[in-house]
């Protein structure tokens, strides 16, 4: 089965999608999403000793899990879908597009 | 995206809590060096479980697969010696000491843990032989680790909630100053008292 993908569509839809997280973050501790889950994301090992652990409170952690879930499930999309693209093999046009 | 381990929060959460518990804030810095990752969880959940109360043993009978803690602490002797001068005060036996009972109530709640192969009992009666204390049995299946601190840490919560409304009720909590007054601070509440 053949598939077509309209890469010029596919830019245009990009260029005017907002700029905004795939995930909102309003609900996340502002400590624990830049102290705590992005430097783990980034391979970063912490210590308990580098946490405050005055920055936030017990309820925060379940939010933050919640918060990396969804952030998670969008990343396996967005992978799933580059990996569509990649598996797609470029045809020639039949007429030529330029001077 | 780096694959976080739902370990990695569960053990956030338990640093969290154990961190906020006054009890344990001496022995906190000794946990300082823990990396916040899935093989130190199991490590951090099993230093825990024997910090929290003030002295715990573990025995294992090869026999039987099965391990037994005793755990014993001040606030679970303070709670001893509380019933049984409210029982001698007020001619009551033991079974019917509603904070006996609020006590055993709590400890059932406490140690409703999500794994299996465990059981749990207690020593706190007067008529109990030997340290009081509250006994843990883990058979050699017990995976629930993890929940052990969280669940003796609110049992020695609960244990401190009944010794205050035991202390109350036997009139021994009445405020009494740690440190004398400073006279400069007598005065700014005398002519406090003075303004209004």
């Amino acid at each position: 089965m053949s598939m077509k993908l309209n890469l010029k569509l596919l830019s245009t839809r990009f260029f005017q999608a907002k700029e905004q997280p795939c995930v909102p973050e309003d609900s996340v501790n502002r400590y624990l999403l830049e102290h705590v889950l992005r430097p783990n994301l980034e391979g970063n090992l912490l210590r308990l000793g580098d946490i405050d652990f005055s920055a936030f409170d017990a309820d925060d952690v379940p939010a933050l899990e919640d918060y990396y879930d969804r952030l998670y499930k969008a990343s396996e999309d967005l992978t799933q879908f580059a990996q569509t693209v990649a598996r797609v093999p470029p045809a020639p046009n039949t007429v030529r597009s330029f001077c | 995206m780096e694959d976080l381990n739902c370990y990695f929060f569960h053990m956030l959460y338990l640093a969290k809590k154990v961190h906020d518990n006054p009890r344990m804030k001496k022995e906190w810095s000794s946990f300082d060096s823990v990396p916040l990752d899935e093989d130190s969880y199991y490590e951090l959940s099993m230093e825990l479980s024997v910090s929290i109360f003030k002295d715990t043993s573990l025995y294992y009978n090869e026999e039987s697969g099965i391990e037994t803690w005793v755990l014993s602490d001040p606030i679970a002797y303070r709670f001893c010696e509380l019933c049984e001068r409210l029982e001698a005060e007020k001619g009551l036996e033991e079974g019917s000491n509603p904070y006996r009972r609020n006590a055993e109530r709590m400890l059932h709640e406490r140690f409703r843990l999500q794994a299996y192969n465990y059981d749990y009992d207690w020593r706190l009666s007067a008529a109990d032989r030997r340290r009081k204390c509250i006994l843990f049995f883990s058979a050699d299946e017990f995976y629930g680790w993890h929940e052990l601190p969280g669940a003796f840490m609110e049992a020695l919560d609960g244990f401190q909630k009944l010794n205050r409304q035991l202390e109350a009720e036997l009139g021994l909590n009445k405020l009494v100053p740690i440190y004398p007054m400073p006279n400069e601070w007598k005065e700014a509440v005398s002519c406090r008292t003075d303004l209004t």
